[in-house]
């Protein structure tokens, strides 16, 4: 019974009772997500909902796109209005048209490399944790290594070396992105590996191996899709800045970070820059809206892991 | 006339749709000089209780009934005018000495502060006034701790340092909420004698707080028996202790080691 | 990378071990127990040594990735053809050399200052890094003091109103600020601040008009206080407001949000209850006590969110024509100008590392528990 925490309350009763339960008790799952719950929030509904659109739109985008989104056949640079909802760019190219349709690579793509990445890492992290020694030195330093430059930097400079293109980017992305999984999936392995339902599982003869699968992963995914979450929006960004720097997809591909870049010379034009920056601002709120919702739905410990500075 | 004296305090707290009472029309005194032991497990409101009488409860409690400090109610007592009294008259020593302090101000500023803003003395006063109160807690070197940080000293060390911090400003009333859980056994005794004896020189009401009715059954001049917010027994030490009339009181004295204690 | 991979492991795999040699050589020089604060700064430079050079691995390792023959890429189309020329160009760059002698020389290079030239304007990276660096250093530290004092205050109200309306308008407006592409906000802005309500002064860091001060330290607003040119200081100033508070806007969401639960953190330490027992002003217990503890996590975040900065410079000097890293890096993006692109990462990647090991620095002396024994 302590008095400094400020869960009053129940007067610490809860915590006599965590301690006495059962440690053999198989697959505890204390870190189970609750979708739906966290998804009532206010945050997480509204993210829901944008995303819902996001995601109308980019299946529906041919059927939403009034007109071609390569061909230049309208006056250029014409103000939103009646024939151009959002204008036209320094081609003549409807902007509306080509926002639509740059929601079908930006999505799918950004699912696409956080989902990849998210397996690299934790396989690579759990590989860390349940190995250790030299296994968990190569991989944990290599981590290092990438958390050593900022992550659009290190992006920029594989893309660059790689040459510009959507598939450069994303293997660019995915290099960049794993280490944040490997870090929280080797702490949790190695917290779980050292547990007691763990411990009581190899006394029974069951193998740590067969522990690590049936016991920890459950515990283990509950964070990383919750990472994983916050991440899409991060690896949307980190695609947007890549195109800004025309390290992205190759032209005349409508894309939203190289609209932005179009539009910067463009300040007449205001329309180039601000629609594409508000699709991007929009997705990646909706993201970190549900994933920042998901993670209160964890418990304390676990959030931290995941960490308030998913960057 | 007793310093403190606690009639029918209820205390709830509502959490979003819930409401849970945790103090149910507790009544005792403390007295001037006498330690008043409170007995009961965890989440017999016996933390509460002292928490209370601070203006410390909770966010969203709700207090009712009377506390009365030497003539003056502190239920309902705004709390600027509850803050005047806190650290000067009334005061508290916690559970866990190495989480009580700061890890990063030097003991000497920590038991000084409230010293400084309640009677206004210089730092140097206040200084020397900690370093001659660390002597008296029996603090070795007092005039090298007060430059230390918390982590440089032992547990024991640390609740004699909150001792301290506590008696600096001559309080009247001292709450010591479980001072010695936290430590080794060995040490134990010497803080129970330390608070004896702080509180016979200084005529301080202590209200010990504790789940370890060895530790009162030594040293405490009243005991209060507590059990789900309620209080289910209270007298002297001896009667309670020789004639336990409730039930729960004689389970407690039953799982004592031994009947050496209960003499 | 795949390849790279296994490469970039065995070398750095030494890294803790190297490390902690590092702590233990001093301590052989100096027998009786090293004091702990200088143990603790000596494993952070190794710690920070053996990161630089794996970030000189990494960048050597993606030169040499390039699917495209740098080769090529120097001489042209006509002369690539020509096999004996490839040649004598290849012998000349020593690229017929094994890697880990190419490695070696890059690496001595580096050590020589040579970053090799730009293949745009043929002129040495190192040179033009020089002279741009100033530049985004005066953005960095504008962005980085808003962002900080600004975050850790937002942060902090956030905490204390834990689930009030205050609160959750601050984690709403935090959750945008970090959902936002900076470049995308730098383009608004200018064209709202500037082009619309014409409340900054235009692009670059100073009117064209105004001559930059005598160059000190690079920095136009600290040069030109020290030359007494309080125009100039003004102007420069002026200049630096708007890119400094686009730049900070990312950072200012991430460390409202981690002060936020830091600072909730540390709320529930009995060492706050026990200062408000004492009867404490609620500004001492605030910021004596709850934000004191706070600042520790929160320090080591601050090399985090400056690492963020960095990379919002990239993308936004090109907006704010800031002639600084970031534009470098843009025309060498742009341009596909690979030794630029190399330059830039790896400069960045030092400064990053350095700022980390100074903010590593920064809580060993504020934490006494590291500084004394």
């Amino acid at each position: 019974m302590s008095i400094g925490t400020p869960k009053y309350s129940a007067e610490g009763s809860t915590g006599a009772e965590a301690a006495t339960r059962d440690p053999l008790t198989p697959g505890v799952k204390r870190w189970q997500l609750r979708f739906p719950r966290s998804l009532r929030t206010p945050l997480g509904f509204v993210g829901a909902a944008i995303l819902l659109i996001w995601l109308i739109v980019a299946v529906f985008a041919p059927l939403i796109a009034p007109f071609d989104p390569l061909a230049q056949d309208f006056p250029r640079l014409a103000a939103p209005g009646s024939e151009n909802l959002l204008g036209t760019d320094t081609l003549g190219r409807d902007v509306f048209s080509r926002i639509v349709v740059a929601a079908r690579t930006t999505l799918p793509a950004a699912v696409f490399v956080v989902i990849c990445s998210a397996v690299l890492g934790s396989v690579l992290g759990a590989i860390a944790g349940y190995f250790g020694r030299a296994v968990d030195e190569i991989i944990m330093r290599i981590a290092d290594l990438v958390f050593a430059f900022p992550t659009i930097i290190l992006a920029m400079v594989i893309a660059a070396a790689l040459g510009p293109g959507l598939k450069n980017a994303i293997i660019a992305i995915l290099l960049v992105s794993w280490p944040s999984y490997a870090r929280v999936t080797r702490s949790l392995v190695m917290t779980a590996r050292s547990s007691e339902y763990v411990i009581a599982g190899r006394l029974l003869g069951f193998s740590a191996g067969r522990s690590l699968v049936r016991e920890i992963a459950p515990n283990v995914i509950s964070p990383v899709v919750v990472l994983a979450t916050l991440d899409v929006g991060s690896a949307i960004l980190t695609m947007a800045g890549l195109s800004f720097l025309s390290l992205g997809a190759v032209p005349p591909t409508p894309d939203w970070g190289a609209m932005i870049s179009e539009g910067v010379s463009q300040f007449a034009a205001w329309w180039i820059a601000f629609f594409p920056g508000l699709c991007i601002l929009t997705i990646v709120m909706a993201f970190n809206f549900i994933g920042d919702s998901l993670r209160d739905t964890l418990d304390p410990h676990t959030a931290q892991e995941v960490g308030e500075t998913t960057s | 006339m007793s310093m403190i004296s606690i009639r029918d305090l209820n205390l709830s707290v509502t959490t979003g749709k819930e409401t849970s009472h945790i103090l149910r029309d507790v009544s005792f005194d403390l007295d001037a000089g006498r330690i008043t032991g409170v007995a009961g497990a965890s989440g017999s409101g016996k933390t509460q209780t002292g928490l209370a009488i601070m203006g410390l409860s909770p966010a969203g409690a709700q207090l009712s009934g009377s506390i009365d400090f030497d003539g003056v109610e502190l239920v309902g007592m705004p709390a600027k005018a509850h803050n005047r009294l806190r650290g000067a008259q009334l005061s508290m020593v916690f559970q866990d000495p190495a989480s009580a302090f700061h890890p990063m101000l030097t003991v000497g500023d920590q038991i000084t502060d409230h010293l400084r803003h309640h009677q206004k003395v210089s730092k140097k006063q206040a200084l020397a006034k900690a370093v001659d109160i660390l002597g008296r807690t029996r603090v070795p070197h007092p005039d090298e701790a007060v430059r230390k940080y918390p982590h440089q000293f032992s547990g024991g060390q640390l609740q004699r340092i909150a001792f301290a911090s506590a008696i600096i400003c001559d309080p009247k009333v001292l709450i010591a909420d479980e001072p010695t859980t936290a430590l080794d056994v060995t040490v134990q005794a010497g803080i129970l004698r330390l608070l004896r004896e702080l509180c016979d020189d200084l005529d301080l009401a202590v209200l010990l707080v504790t789940h370890d009715f060895g530790v009162l059954s030594s040293v405490a001049d009243s005991i209060v028996v507590m059990k789900n917010g309620v209080v289910v027994e209270t007298g002297d030490r001896e009667t309670v202790i020789t004639a336990p009339k409730h039930e729960y009181t004689r389970s407690l004295i039953e799982s004592l080691p031994g009947a050496e204690v209960a003499s | 990378m795949a390849e790279a991979a296994p490469e970039a492991a065995t070398t750095t795999e030494a890294t803790p071990a190297s490390g902690t040699t590092a702590g233990d050589a001093a301590q052989r020089i100096e027998p009786p127990k090293l004091h702990p604060l200088l143990r603790f700064i000596l494993i952070r430079i190794g710690i920070s040594l053996l990161l630089i050079w794996g970030v000189t691995i990494v960048t050597f390792l993606l030169t040499n990735l390039v699917p495209t023959d740098p080769v090529a890429a120097i001489l042209g189309d006509r002369a690539a053809a020509d096999p004996e020329i490839v040649a004598q160009t290849r012998e000349r760059l020593g690229l017929d050399q094994p890697l880990i002698v190419q490695y070696f020389t890059y690496l001595s290079n580096l050590l020589h200052g040579d970053l090799g030239v730009s293949n745009q304007t043929r002129t040495p990276v190192l040179d033009s890094i020089g002279q741009v660096f100033p530049a985004s250093i005066e953005l960095g530290i504008g962005a980085i003091l808003i962002s900080v004092i600004l975050g850790l205050l937002l942060g902090l109200l956030s905490a204390l109103k834990q689930n009030t309306i205050v609160d959750h308008a601050i984690r709403t407006l935090s959750l945008i600020g970090i959902s936002a592409p900076t470049f995308w906000i730098a383009t608004v802005a200018y064209f709202v601040f500037f082009f619309k309500l014409r409340v900054v002064p235009g692009a670059g860091r100073l009117d064209p008009w105004i001559t930059p001060p005598p160059k000190v330290t690079g920095l136009y607003t600290l040069d030109s206080l020290l030359a007494g040119q309080m125009a100039t200081f003004t102007n420069a100033f002026g200049h630096l407001i708007l890119p400094s508070c686009v730049l900070a806007l990312f950072t200012i969401g991430l460390l409202t949000r981690f002060s936020r639960s830091s600072v909730l953190d540390i709320i529930k330490f009995d060492y706050v209850t026990a200062a408000k027992a004492k009867g404490l002003p609620t500004g001492t217990v605030v910021f004596k006590y709850i934000f004191r503890g706070a600042l520790v996590p929160i320090i080591t975040v601050v090399g985090l969110a400056f690492g963020s900065l960095l990379s919002g410079a990239v993308l936004t000097e090109t907006v704010f024509a800031w002639n600084g890293l970031g534009q470098y890096a843009y025309r060498g993006a742009t341009t596909l100008d690979l030794p630029v692109i190399m330059g830039v990462g790896l400069v960045i990647g030092i400064v990053y590392i350095i700022v980390n090991f100074i903010v590593d620095l920064i809580y060993g002396f504020v934490d006494p528990r590291v500084r004394v024994r």
